[in-house]
């Protein structure tokens, strides 16, 4: 059984100044025991964020399910944590308190103690900053918070949300091999989107492209498939995004 | 950049004070524009003596930052508590503000002096909602202004509505309201004068009533000097106040 299952997911609205408009339709894929990252590889606007949030049970989607482990997915319950884009770090609570909040104020009934804001702390790579405050800090620094955020609640899968596009490559490489660690010390899983190529590749087990208004899945590279990162992968994925002119948010920066 | 500006200030001001005491003093005749310097100083002692310079300090000063305190404690106990907010509330806060942005505050603090009788008691009630009125309109203005990513965030993690209410909402609200700090001081400090000045009483508007009722010049510019500093002061220990309690800004 897959870990997680989006079956036909669709998102419209109604505007007031031009009737319905379809942001996405029929989005299905899975993540499957074997797999650790997933990366949905999308230009702006084709509700990648709506998407993630449809996934963690923030928002109600138009049409289509999600399910958790075989079971519907509807609302947040602390299986599947959401990570958005512009930091959520709270900058009046230093590293500490920041995810000290998340295991004694949270309404999923955790019983755990000080040791673990500790043991996230090591794992996220912040030791000797436990009284640092977000907002004097990179945001590499302030990603690495909302990680450890997300790993006092035990997780079995965790959104971001194109957290990191202001990163250089250096701090991306390093949140890169810190969440790869992370997924293989606890299991969990990740879905990142991101208008970005070499983040996706560098990343992914998997990259599900989405395009098109409204946005659909087009393609599916599977990184063992294609030998990870190479330039057959780069020119198969400029070719999607070419024959569309307006998809010029794509990065192909390597 | 703000320290320049900052010394800059103090050469102005410095400079405006030798110009005082060189133009009025030594240069030019006793006027009806400016007192002379050592008259200034010279009716110091008359404003403790005649004018009853400390009860009527110490009444308006006691006011102010009482009338500051409470409405500060009683937005910080109902701004934690409420979250995002009672529509019918936040509607009737939005409206006040409508009207105050068409007619200046002063106005309506006149208008108010006349509804209110003369008394300490009320003195303090109308100083409290003027103090209270637009921090509650800061504090409806900013609860709509949390970035979405921390309420998103927060209940992805379902951290508690009363933890999000107390620790997220609240908390960025309290550093747009401190922000307002020191502009509602200032107002408070105008408006209280101007009862003062009306209604009588204690307080430093009723010295600046009797100075010109009697024509004293210097009087009426020493009980400017010490408002002028006392405002400043009250200033720095808000500014202190901010940078003590939002220290993350």
């Amino acid at each position: 059984m897959p870990l997680l299952e989006v079956k036909n997911l669709k998102m419209e609205f109604d505007l007031e100044a031009s009737g319905k408009f379809q942001l996405f339709k029929d989005i299905s894929f899975k993540i499957d025991e074997n797999e650790s990252f997933l990366s949905i590889l999308a230009p702006f606007r084709t509700g990648k964020s709506t998407l993630l949030k449809i996934i963690a049970g923030l928002e109600k989607p138009s049409g289509g399910e999600v399910y958790l482990n075989g079971e519907i997915y509807g609302n947040p319950d602390g299986r599947i944590i959401y990570i958005p884009e512009k930091s959520s770090s709270l900058p009046w609570l230093n590293v500490a308190e920041n995810i000290s909040s998340c295991i004694h104020h949270t309404s999923f009934g955790l019983s755990q103690n000080n040791a673990k804001v500790e043991e996230i702390i090591g794992s996220i790579g912040l030791n000797g900053y436990e009284n640092h405050y977000p907002d004097n800090e990179s945001t590499g620094f302030r990603f690495r918070i909302s990680i450890g955020r997300a790993l006092a609640l035990n997780p079995a899968l965790i959104l971001i949300d194109d957290t990191i596009k202001g990163c250089d490559n250096l701090t991306k490489k390093e949140l890169f091999d810190m969440l790869k660690d992370i997924a293989v010390r606890t299991g969990i899983k990740f879905i990142f989107s991101t208008a970005d190529v070499s983040a996706a590749a560098r990343l992914s087990d998997r990259i599900v492209i989405m395009k098109g208004h409204p946005a659909e899945i087009v393609k599916e590279f599977r990184l063992k498939e294609t030998g990870g990162i190479n330039l057959n992968l780069i020119s198969a994925i400029g070719d999607i995004f070419q024959k569309d002119k307006s998809d010029d948010s794509i990065n192909f920066i390597i | 950049m703000v320290k320049e500006n900052k010394k800059a200030v103090y050469r102005y001001l410095a400079a405006y004070l030798v110009l005082w005491i060189i133009l009025f003093e030594f240069i030019l005749p006793v006027n009806n524009i400016l007192p002379k310097p050592s008259i200034v100083i010279e009716s110091f002692p008359s404003l403790v003596t005649d004018y009853q310079l400390f009860p009527n300090y110490l009444s308006s000063v006691a006011v102010i930052y009482l009338s500051l305190f409470c409405a500060y404690y009683v937005i910080f106990f109902t701004g934690r508590l409420q979250g995002k907010g009672n529509i019918i509330f936040k509607n009737f806060i939005f409206s006040l503000e409508w009207f105050s942005e068409y007619i200046p505050g002063i106005i309506l603090g006149l208008l108010l002096i006349f509804w209110f009788p003369a008394s300490e008691y009320i003195e303090f009630i109308f100083a409290f909602f003027y103090a209270f009125i637009p921090m509650m309109i800061k504090l409806q203005k900013a609860v709509h202004q949390v970035p979405d990513e921390y309420i998103t965030s927060s209940h992805s993690l379902g951290l508690k509505s009363s933890y999000i209410s107390k620790m997220v909402i609240w908390k960025f609200s309290q550093a747009e309201i401190f922000r307002s700090m020191k502009r509602i001081h200032f107002n408070l400090w105008l408006v209280l004068i101007a009862f003062e000045y009306i209604k009588g009483g204690y307080g430093i508007g009723n010295i600046f009533n009797k100075a010109l009722i009697y024509v004293d010049l210097s009087a009426f510019f020493s009980a400017l000097i010490i408002t002028g500093l006392s405002v400043y002061l009250g200033n720095l220990a808000l500014t202190y106040i901010y940078k003590k309690t939002i220290f993350w800004k």
